[in-house]
């Protein structure tokens, strides 16, 4: 978004059709343990307009060490390849307009984060 | 999307707005040019490598794909807006004063986005395809309200 957008301007953006595209499971580590993280469905498009959410479930503790499993669904956003999930935002600390640098005061569950293009 | 501020608190959430800047009196001018944006809610990425935009995944104006093509609408602005516009457009553009230019800055280069979170997750996101080209503030509303419930 410009500056413009901050003034109430609009843009309508045209959507591409709705399309299902599973991803690859996934092996991540946490603590050492090996966990398994799968993507169970898409419901739109690319980076360019509105973006495509995928369900993710992480199961942490799964490989017989004796931890009961914890799993974790989060949904994420595919943008210009990368996987974005919430945490990208909820652990920012940006320079606030005392010039001090500051977390963003997110209430950690319900969230809207803009993203504007430049100040200029 | 300053204005739907309130429907989002209604619903039990909140609002930030993240640019680019390299000072805070940029950020500073940029609040006072627009009185309607909360000044609690709006911070800058002074990273020279604009962390906080690559850690969303979005890119630059440069990496566009030639065949997108966004419906556009212009912003609306009345004789005063554009005034306001041009008379400041060159001393809030995220150029750090003490750098020395070979290029365009990547700072004007940055294209921005919207994500409403629930959670752990990401409820809806919004990559802007050109500068200008951001969702309708009522479908991130709406996006909201589906996400979160009514309050």
């Amino acid at each position: 978004m410009t500056a413009a957008a901050a003034f109430g301007a609009r843009a309508a953006f045209a959507r591409a059709a709705v399309v299902f595209s599973p991803s690859s499971p996934r092996v991540l580590r946490r603590n050492g343990r090996r966990s398994f993280f799968s993507a169970s469905s898409g419901n739109t498009n690319t980076s360019a307009g509105e973006c495509e959410l995928v369900e993710c479930e992480a199961n942490f503790g799964a490989d017989g060490d004796g931890d009961e499993s914890a799993i974790i669904k989060a949904c994420v956003a595919r943008i210009n390849g990368k996987e974005i999930n919430a945490s990208a935002m909820r652990n920012l600390t940006l320079l606030n307009s005392s010039g001090e640098m500051q977390k963003l005061p997110l209430t950690g569950d319900k969230d809207v984060v803009v993203y504007l293009r430049h100040l200029g | 999307m300053a204005n739907k501020r309130s429907d989002i608190q209604k619903l039990g959430g909140d609002i930030v707005f993240i640019s680019v800047s390299p000072t805070a009196e940029k950020l500073q001018k940029f609040l006072e040019l627009n009185p309607n944006l909360p000044k609690d809610r709006v911070f800058a990425d002074n990273s020279k490598t604009f962390d906080a935009y690559k850690a969303v995944g979005f890119g630059n104006l440069t990496d566009v794909d030639k065949n997108t093509k966004p419906e556009m609408k212009p912003p609306g602005f009345s004789l005063q807006d554009w005034w306001k516009y041009i008379t400041n457009v060159i001393a809030l553009s995220p150029v750090d004063p003490n750098e020395k230019l070979t290029g365009p800055p990547e700072g004007v280069l940055r294209l921005g986005g919207t994500f409403v979170l629930s959670g752990n997750d990401i409820a809806y996101a919004w990559a802007d395809a050109l500068p200008g080209a951001h969702p309708e503030p009522e479908d991130v509303v709406k996006a909201a309200t589906n996400a979160w419930g009514s309050a």
